[in-house]
């Protein structure tokens, strides 16, 4: 993994809110997801600030989308994960399978 | 279509401050949750976050244009205050030349004497130096914001705001330090003291603002770039 940018864990959601989104995700449905997801409330900031961080890295790529009346006029900037960062999703969701395997404080769901 | 208007305010604070977020794809996302029944506190809960993340961003790349930029406007902020003591002083020496000895003699440094609350209540001139300091410092603290906004190769937004960040946390500090000291023997002065420092706290970052105004035009230099 060396030399390989590496996912925090409001990236890592971000990643698969955008995956699970698949194709019109942009910062409103991103934070809806990851809203619905954690049942927290997400700041659009965060979003944005995230997807810059991840599109920096080449992990995701931006396109800006048609404007809409209820926009304001303004269009939408559409985000899809690149072949470089689904390949780094999948390396991480293996790494935290790994970890998590033979952990007897985590079965049975109590702390 | 009718479009519920969004916090003036919060808009052009986004539009000053988060110039360089991405197009307007920020601002539509924006209005476009507000149209859902989202109030004016998440609203500017949410323009906060942005400019903030903004920030953080620029700061992340330009690591060495803010510390330098930084250095360079305390310097003229502590350069402007110098000069703003000796117009005091120069008031001083006209209107008490004999007196001005005895200050130096007691204080030491010729603008401590005049700065110092002693002198103040000395000369019964304590809200003539007051409002000059007021006038002084108003002027001091615009033409450092002015400076922020121009003198930086960065987006001059980010300067500003972390300026005024440094400012408040330094203000903040001394405050709180010169009314510990003087809580020891006057705890009623030191109580008046700290209430008219958080009275005049969201002055300095306002007048840093106006400043700066300039260098976040749309039109100023760096956007033209």
């Amino acid at each position: 993994m060396a030399g390989q940018p590496t996912l925090s864990n409001f990236e890592l959601m971000v990643m698969l809110a955008i995956i699970r989104i698949g194709d019109g995700a942009y910062g409103v449905s991103i934070s809806d997801e990851i809203e619905e997801t954690t049942g927290s409330e997400v700041l659009l900031g965060s979003v944005y600030d995230a997807v810059n961080r991840l599109e920096e890295k080449g992990l995701i790529e931006s396109s800006l989308g048609e404007a809409t009346p209820e926009r304001g006029g303004r269009a939408k900037r559409h985000f899809r994960t690149t072949s470089k960062g689904l390949r780094l999703v999948r390396e991480t969701q293996r790494s935290l399978v790994k970890l998590w395997k033979g952990l007897p404080q985590l079965k049975g769901g109590e702390a | 279509m009718t479009l519920k208007p969004a916090p003036r305010a919060a808009t052009w604070f986004l539009n000053r401050f988060g110039s360089n977020t991405e197009d307007e794809s920020v601002m539509g996302d924006l209005i476009e949750q507000y149209q859902r029944g989202r109030g004016s506190i998440w609203y500017w809960r949410q323009v906060l976050s942005i400019v903030f993340a903004a920030m953080v961003q620029d700061c992340r790349r330009n690591k060495w244009n803010v510390l330098v930029g930084l250095i360079h406007s305390w310097c003229v902020w502590g350069g402007l205050q110098i000069t703003a003591g000796i117009v005091l002083l120069a008031r001083f020496a006209i209107r008490h030349p004999v007196e001005l000895q005895r200050g130096i003699n007691v204080y030491g440094l010729p603008i401590l004497a005049l700065r110092s609350r002693g002198m103040n209540s000395t000369y019964e001139e304590g809200v003539e130096i007051m409002l000059l300091s007021l006038v002084l410092n108003t002027l001091v603290l615009i033409v450092t914001g002015f400076y922020c906004s121009r003198s930086t190769r960065m987006n001059p937004r980010t300067l500003l705001l972390v300026f005024m960040a440094s400012y408040l946390v330094a203000n903040i500090g001394t405050s709180l330090a010169i009314s510990a000291d003087i809580a020891r023997h006057a705890p009623n002065a030191a109580a008046f003291l700290l209430l008219r420092a958080l009275v005049a706290l969201p002055f300095a970052p306002a007048l840093i603002l106006i400043g700066g105004m300039r260098g976040l035009s749309p039109h100023s230099p760096y956007f033209k770039r």
